[in-house]
């Protein structure tokens, strides 16, 4: 087996949808990844009539990632108080999510970092198994490239699916994408009009409709993010006030500075035992005065 | 193949007419009179195209819409959902935008599903279900957002979203394990040498098929759109399911001759969905430990109706698909019937809520297969098959 061009381009564009977190460089990967299935399938179909099943595809190609990447660009230049009807607290969340955000230690980010890439290796050494051990039809390299296209899918789609809106749209594409590609090489003869026809209507109605959903959450939810969606599924009302100790070391200081969304850097309140308005109330217990002071703090 | 085009086409050229009619309508003022009346005409339309796939196989033999005469029993059924779905969803909207939506996605499953009906492909029955699964969802995604503040309305679109994004996901994990497994079932369907794969492939189409047909825990959308989205509901449980039943006949080459998935057998797949069925529907209920803030006491139970009823729908869907994989003729032929019978009930059970009782309860039963209803003779054919089998 000898890895070309085309499968290093599938190769590299499945990482990007497994570890890249901007939606817009997600899409670039699914670009690359896509260009690597057209070369794949130029390289493997001789008959003739090889060129409709590369326009085809070349053609989807361009439709699908171009309304998902129109759809992703247009919203992410929308700003906070330009879409009417969002509640204040979905705005707010989001300003918080985006800019207000603690820095993240430098052994957490290795450790992001490490586990994303012992996945990717490991889908990596799956794929090759797989291909090994099931081969489908076609050649080598083919069949190396749909399990490679596969593995991304299902890893983007279980990894981040049920939080991010673009990579599950994303994920449900690439694996139409693969079960393409099968058809196109490993198929018992080469797919007719009809096939491809299907094939391309599928994935660009699909890729219509989660463009879609992507507009909806935005205007609905200011995010594109599933967790606003569910909760108000739920009938969860968002970005509630909560009681919660914040990083804090014994003795009851922050152990970092706090920044509010207005940049101003919290200040550390500790609370007040209730106090009942009726002189005979008793005094609280022993044990409640060994517990560390709490902060009030906003919960997202 | 090309006999089907002709009562497929008719659905389209209904929506083409649809959309020309709702173009000059919304050129006319709110209070011109001329305006609901083209809209009327174009529900007409809508409603002629849905009964024409029909009216053609009838008048001309060679334009029968499905492959097998019992699927023309089903695409009766069938469409006459979508017609049901149709009206019942105009009555409940009264935007020019929603009725067009509407219009448009009952016309395009029901394209779709004549298509997926009168072909032999299992190929092209896997996109066309999956494209009939995506214009049923249509309605339910692209709709202008609300922008309110009324939080029981927030949750109402958000369920429906959250339906529709569930429904599309399952559909598509469930075509792509049809397609690969077809593919499979293709190549190595005589190799002796491969037999592994041979079965792989059996597997794959059966478990795709099992998802598609909405097979708990395959039917994770339902309960949401029966909540949120009624229309939507009925074109995806009792239009793309019924067909999804009826074209497994033909996906696993039970109409006859020797074929590798006959007496390949994974029944108990559905019959642990119709299990898991049962308890979800034993868990649709309120919190038990709910407690009157006013009066201190606890709170009767009550279930979520929606949830209930996508237990049921679920449940009678593994009968069906059981009747299917079973590959006996009195389990293939109850599995058409309940078919049939989903697509009546699923209809009168969404009209029926919130409305009429008896009308909900005979829709239910059903459902159930209880006797004398529509559901019982299909439920006993499939039973008298799994006592065979067993």
């Amino acid at each position: 087996m000898q890895l070309n061009v085309w499968i290093i381009l599938i190769a590299f564009g499945g990482a990007g949808l497994v570890a890249l977190p901007d939606s817009r460089g997600v899409l670039v990967a699914l670009l690359v990844q896509w260009a690597g299935i057209i070369g794949t399938l130029s390289s493997f179909i001789q008959e003739g009539g090889g060129w409709r099943i590369i326009a085809v595809e070349a053609l989807t190609a361009l439709v699908c990632v171009g309304l998902l990447g129109w759809t992703v660009q247009t919203l992410h230049k929308i700003k906070p108080g330009e879409v009417p009807g969002i509640a204040d607290e979905y705005e707010d969340g989001w300003q918080q999510e985006r800019f207000g955000q603690p820095g993240t230690t430098r052994q957490q980010a290795l450790s992001d970092l490490l586990l994303q890439t012992v996945i990717l290796l490991a889908g990596a050494v799956a794929g090759f198994g797989l291909a090994r051990i099931y081969p489908l039809g076609g050649s080598e390299e083919s069949l190396l490239a749909f399990y490679w296209i596969v593995l991304s899918s299902v890893l983007t789609l279980v990894l981040h699916g049920a939080r991010d809106a673009v990579k599950q749209a994303v994920g449900l594409l690439v694996l139409l994408n693969a079960v393409a590609l099968l058809v196109g090489t490993a198929g018992v003869r080469a797919p007719d009009p009809y096939t491809l026809g299907l094939l391309s209507l599928c994935r660009i109605g699909l890729a219509g409709l989660l463009s879609y959903v992507l507009v909806r959450l935005k205007a609905g939810f200011f995010d594109l993010d599933f967790g606003n969606l569910f909760d108000a599924r739920s009938g969860t009302a968002p970005y509630s006030t909560a009681l919660a100790l914040v990083n804090v070391e014994p003795g009851g200081s922050y152990s970092e500075e706090v920044t509010l969304p207005d940049g101003e850097v919290a200040e550390e309140q500790a609370l007040e035992p209730a106090h009942d308005s009726d002189q005979d109330a008793e005094p609280a217990p022993q044990e409640a005065q060994d517990v560390p002071d709490a902060r009030e703090v906003e919960v997202e | 193949m090309s006999s089907t085009w002709l009562p497929a086409g008719a659905p389209l050229v209904a929506a083409l007419v649809a959309c020309v009619l709702w173009f000059v309508s919304s050129r006319r003022g709110s209070k011109d009179p001329l305006r609901e009346l083209l809209q009327v005409v174009a529900l007409a339309v809508s409603a002629l195209g849905l009964v024409a796939p029909l009216f053609l196989a009838w008048a001309i033999p060679a334009a029968r819409g499905g492959v097998l005469p019992a699927h023309d029993g089903v695409l009766l059924c069938v469409q006459a959902a979508l017609i049901s779905a149709l009206f019942l969803q105009w009555s409940a909207q009264s935007s020019l935008g929603a009725r067009l939506r509407i219009m448009l996605a009952c016309l395009l499953t029901s394209a779709f599903l004549v298509l997926a009906l009168g072909t032999n492909d299992r190929t092209h029955i896997s996109l066309l279900l999956l494209a009939a699964a995506l214009a049923a969802c249509g309605p339910v995604l692209v709709t202008p957002p609300l922008g309110s503040d009324d939080a029981d309305q927030e949750t109402s679109s958000a369920r429906s979203i959250t339906g529709g994004v569930k429904h599309i996901s399952s559909a598509t994990l469930g075509t792509c394990l049809l397609v690969i497994g077809a593919l499979l079932v293709a190549r190595y369907a005589v190799n002796l040498e491969n037999s592994g794969l041979q079965q792989l492939g059996a597997g794959l189409v059966v478990v795709g098929l099992v998802a598609r047909a909405g097979v708990w825990p395959f039917a994770p959308a339902s309960s949401d759109l029966l909540a949120a989205a009624a229309g939507p509901a009925v074109l995806v449980m009792g239009a793309v399911t019924p067909s999804v039943i009826a074209a497994g006949i033909v996906i696993l080459d039970l109409q006859g001759g020797a074929s590798p998935l006959r007496g390949y057998s994974l029944a108990w797949l559905p019959a642990i969905g119709v299990l898991l069925a049962g308890l979800r529907a034993l868990g649709a209920g309120a919190d038990r430990h709910a407690i009157s803030a006013q009066s201190g006491l606890p709170i009767p139970r009550s279930f979520s109706s929606p949830d209930l009823f996508a237990a049921t729908i679920a449940l009678q869907a593994g009968w069906a698909m059981f009747g299917v994989l079973s590959g006996s003729t009195e389990g293939v032929g109850g599995a058409l019937l309940l078919a049939a019978n989903t697509a009546i009930a699923v209809p009168l059970l969404v009209a029926a809520t919130g409305s009429s009782k008896p009308a909900l309860a005979v829709a239910a039963a059903s459902l159930l297969g209880l006797p004398p209803t529509g559901g019982f003779v299909g439920t006993l054919l499939v039973a008298r098959s799994a006592a065979a089998v067993g």
